[in-house]
């Protein structure tokens, strides 16, 4: 009788791991969260898990062809995939550039049924290692657990920068790093314990930057590629609430005005052309550090006006020898007349393109559901919609890989409410392939269980490392470097 | 059968007894309204990766104990006879303690109960930390079982390393009693050595728990868990602390009738000390019945007690205006302004209850929905709220948001007691067409603004949002309360509402 019992768990283990045969071809397109069809993906991406969502899925096999041959193939229990990590590289490695297919078949109903195959490209551009994010719960006035983390997207790791529990109910803000360099770091931390950290080849020092010439302390901000400067808005931010069903939060700026501030002299550049009436915002540099991009709205009562409030794109010149910010005011891009406003501008690292959010008023996309990618071509002067990459939801906080060919946004596509980063590819015609969410290890129940939104994106090259003590000595300490 | 009173067994059933039948009648009826409280600021799920989390820091066996206690709180009778059996086992362990080092079980113990009472009466408290304090008592009469000094010594360092990580730095407990036995009663070889090495492997152990994990080096030496709001640790926590030394004094007379003494005064402290927070006591009480739609039970307490805080005269003037009394008795009752008929929010947990369920009731759901999270949000341990959650998903199935409200009902399955509510919502969100038929959430949708418009908070008015509401919908009877109400009260009153400037 024992050896009986041994005999059929042995024969139940070994049936778990047959390729299943007598599959029949049911010719329906497959339901899968995420969503991957027709995607491209880096060459060096974490594998991309995904949960099959028919009904009353037992268990399934999936292989990954290129042409006729199967490159990897695996069967699970359950609905969702856990690819391995070594076998996905290799699979990924040695098909660089070509198109794979995806086969899923799914026990269902005591019998195999395979589904139509999911196409992707394989591109040979490969994509940075990090990606830093912000998490917060997408909520009103309070937050919680606010966190920064930093995600190997090769793999499925996810590290704690710093968090709530180290900087007690203080906000982190939005961060930059110079060229994806983490060693160049400039983060916001608001509340009685506030203050920016800016921490240059990886020295940092804490700064108070609120000053009697700025209207508040530093908030968006952008660094100078060689280094020593440092472009920063200073807004005074309000809210805004909708009474109806389908929108919740509006958020405009009372005032807002751009400064470059010099972090070997601690001073504030003199631009008083930047730093005007006008609602100046959202500031970055050309790659090649001789043009300051913003955006700029005509100054109108707000929130009484806030409606009618549009920004267009402009650039002012740099000279970073001099560290001078050069009067002529140059007007780039402008939706206006067909009633859009442009905002968060991001030059691409390879001088050429600069992508920007789109939204009917005002320049906080992330609550404007209809808020879209655009990009500005610079060399050929146009400005188009990247419809691929967009949802019907918001887009917002997008950022560039270092290498031009990748990017991150955070868009409310999964249900509406909260952001999940999603990456797409731009070719060198600047054209985006459709977007697809951050891979996950179990994509369906993370998704359900993450009550946090993920916002302001970056991608880098290395580890985002502060160390505790300095961290420490931040929130503990209210000493604060002065700027001038 | 007669019970032989000389039975050291029997004796200690029947304090424990008598102990737990206070405890129990003291929680259903004097304390509902605080466990309901402690309930509504968490959510335990059961699921791998929660349970995992807790374990990831010091003291998550401790935060898994008394989140699993603090879940039968949702319902009063569950919730009096889960917390007065975590306070019996206190009791109990504190009876052997004492007995561990005077050979008999002392008067004491009865104040271990006392004082955690005493410190459940914070606000921030949370039963993770009387959990850890009985834990570690435990810990320690295991430890006290050995025999051989060799078996002492080992289990010492084993419970100090495991006991930190398990149940948190309340572990100091076991720590110092366990020493101070060895000191004081076993007189062990090296007794001394030992007893400093042991207390510096603990806060060894909470400085290298600081090292590498993204914790305050505070959380690491009072515990994460033990207080929902850890910047201040209220004096009451100390008193815990200290009480279970009380026990293991050996006293000089030991009568029958030090007990009953000793049971009247502990009484008469517990009495004083939910007098003198009966305010905010009725407060919960209050929200208690809100959250079970008992509105006849929040005018009968108001009745008795009068309103003692704006937020009580705000939950008794819902009461009124549900019953359709708003009219006609709000002036029996000592008002405060418009401030009784809308709280003003103080950017906490707290007061936005009120706001959310005034809100929700009137049919302003995205203020409702707003104040909701801000409630959770503002929750300073960071945890979910089962109660928000459930709102949350309530008001985006009302307006139509299906997706995130599947989103809310989904984590609210994992749980115990709300996983039945979210299976209705959910149901319903799969026949949309039942919504308009279900007696509230149908009426929530007739009611509410059927127009988006926008305001920020320096221009909200609630009397003309109350009028908005009302003439929108004749349906809407207590909107049309509120708003003559207001007009009433707002008379004589000039009410501002800028609240300090908000940056982001």
């Amino acid at each position: 009788m024992k050896y009986l019992l041994y005999i059929i768990c042995i024969l139940l283990l070994a049936s778990c791991q047959n390729i299943p045969s007598d599959i029949h071809d049911n010719g329906r397109d497959v339901l899968i969260f995420p969503d991957y069809y027709d995607v491209t993906i880096p060459c060096n991406i974490a594998p991309l898990d995904f949960t099959v969502e028919e009904e009353e899925v037992e268990q399934i096999y999936v292989q990954i062809l290129q042409g006729k041959d199967v490159i990897l193939s695996n069967q699970w229990r359950g609905w969702d995939t856990h690819w391995d990590i070594e076998d996905w590289h290799n699979a990924l490695a040695a098909n660089v550039g070509k198109e794979i297919e995806i086969s899923i078949s799914a026990y269902q109903k005591g019998k195999w049924e395979r589904y139509n195959s999911i196409s992707m490209h394989i591109s040979a551009d490969s994509i940075d290692q990090y990606i830093t994010y912000r998490r917060i719960a997408p909520a009103f006035e309070t937050f919680s657990a606010v966190g920064m983390y930093q995600r190997d997207i090769t793999t499925f790791d996810e590290y704690t920068v710093t968090d709530c529990n180290e900087l007690q109910y203080s906000c982190m803000n939005c961060h930059a790093t110079r060229k994806g360099d983490s060693e160049d770091l400039v983060l916001h931390v608001r509340g009685p314990h506030g203050g920016t950290i800016i921490k240059k080849n990886g020295k940092q020092k804490n700064y108070n930057t609120k000053t009697d010439y700025n209207i508040n302390a530093f908030a968006y901000a952008y660094w100078h590629p060689e280094g020593r400067y440092i472009a920063f808005s200073t807004n005074t931010t309000r809210q805004l609430f909708h009474a109806g069903a389908h929108e919740r939060i509006d958020v405009f700026d009372g005032a807002s005005d751009i400064q470059v501030f010099d972090t070997e002299t601690d001073s504030i550049l003199s631009a008083p052309h930047i730093h005007t009436r006008d609602f100046e915002n959202f500031p970055a540099f050309s790659a090649c550090g001789k043009w300051l991009y913003y955006v700029c709205a005509d100054s109108l009562p707000v929130p009484q006006k806030q409606d009618s409030l549009r920004y267009a794109l402009y650039r002012v010149p740099f000279d970073a020898k001099s560290g001078k910010v050069g009067n002529e005011i140059e007007k780039i891009a402008d939706k206006r007349n067909d009633g859009l406003s442009l905002s968060i501008p991001r030059p691409s690292p390879d001088g050429r393109y600069i992508m920007m959010s789109s939204l009917k008023y005002g320049n906080f996309p992330v609550w404007h559901p209809a808020s879209d990618l655009w990009m500005y071509d610079i060399e050929r002067d146009t400005l188009y919609s990247l419809d691929k990459a967009n949802s019907p939801y918001a887009e917002a906080y997008h950022n560039w890989s270092t290498n031009s060919r990748w990017a991150v946004v955070a868009s409310r596509r999964t249900d509406g409410l909260h952001t999940r980063l999603c990456i797409f590819h731009i070719n060198e015609n600047g054209e985006a392939s459709k977007a697809f969410l951050l891979p996950q290890r179990n994509p369906r129940d993370t998704e359900t269980h993450d009550l946090r939104s993920y916002n302001c994106p970056e991608f880098e090259v290395n580890r985002m490392i502060i160390p505790k003590g300095e961290l420490m000595h931040f929130y503990d300490n209210s000493a604060r470097e002065r700027v001038y | 059968m007669r019970l032989d009173w000389t039975n050291k067994i029997n004796k200690t059933i029947f304090i424990s007894s008598i102990v737990f039948i206070s405890l129990l009648l003291f929680f259903y009826f004097a304390f509902y309204g605080h466990l309901q409280f402690l309930e509504q600021y968490q959510l335990l799920l059961y699921t791998p990766q929660y349970i995992g989390e807790l374990f990831s820091r010091p003291g998550g066996l401790s935060d898994l104990i008394g989140r699993f206690l603090t879940q039968f709180c949702y319902t009063r009778q569950t919730g009096a006879l889960a917390i007065a059996l975590l306070f019996l086992g206190a009791f109990i362990a504190t009876l052997y303690v004492g007995e561990s080092f005077t050979g008999k079980k002392s008067v004491g113990a009865i104040l271990v109960p006392t004082a955690m009472i005493f410190f459940l009466t914070n606000e921030y408290a949370q039963l993770s930390f009387i959990v850890a304090i009985t834990l570690a008592m435990v810990l320690y009469l295991a430890q006290n079982r050995s025999r051989s000094i060799y078996t002492s010594y080992c289990l010492l360092v084993i419970f100090t390393i495991l006991g930190y990580w398990l149940i948190g730095p309340a572990n100091i407990l076991f720590v110092v009693l366990a020493i101070a036995n060895i000191i004081i009663i076993r007189r062990y070889e090296h007794r001394y050595i030992v007893a400093i090495a042991t207390l510096l492997l603990h806060f060894t152990l909470a400085i290298i728990s600081y090292r590498i994990l993204p914790y305050r080096l505070q959380s690491m030496l009072l515990g994460v868990d033990y207080l929902r709001y850890t910047i201040d640790t209220p004096m009451s926590m100390w008193l815990v602390y200290l009480m279970p030394f009380v026990s293991c004094i050996r006293y000089k007379i030991e009568k029958g009738w030090l007990w009953v003494i000793s049971y009247i005064i502990c009484g008469t402290i517990v009495y004083l000390i939910h007098k003198d927070s009966y305010t905010s006591e009725q407060f919960k009480e209050m929200d208690y019945w809100v959250r079970c739609g008992r509105w006849d039970k929040v005018i009968k307490i108001a009745e008795k007690e009068g309103p003692r805080s704006q937020l009580s005269l705000v939950y008794l003037n819902l009461s009124l205006g549900m019953e359709g009394q708003l009219t006609n008795r709000f002036t029996q009752f000592p008002q405060l302004g418009t401030r009784g008929l809308l709280n003003d929010w103080k950017r906490d947990c707290i007061s936005a209850l009120p706001l959310a369920e005034v809100m929700y009731r009137v049919g302003n759901m995205n203020t409702a929905l707003r104040y909701t999270v801000e409630a959770m949000e503002a929750n300073s341990d960071f945890e979910k709220s089962g109660r928000a959650l459930e709102r949350m998903a309530e008001i985006n199935m009302i307006n139509g948001e299906y997706a995130v409200a599947r989103k809310y009902c989904m984590i609210l399955r994992e749980s115990a007691f709300y996983k039945k509510r979210a299976e209705k919502i959910l149901d319903m969100i799969s026949h949309p067409e039942t919504i308009d038929q279900h007696p509230v959430y149908g009426y929530m949708r007739r009611v509410r603004y059927s127009e988006d418009f926008i305001f920020n908070k320096y221009k909200f008015h609630p009397e003309e949002a109350m009028k908005h509401l009302a003439m929108q919908n004749e349906e809407n009877r207590l909107a049309r309360d509120y708003y003559i109400v207001w007009q009433n009260i707002a008379r004589n009153e000039k009410r501002t509402y800028i609240d300090d400037e908000q940056v982001r």
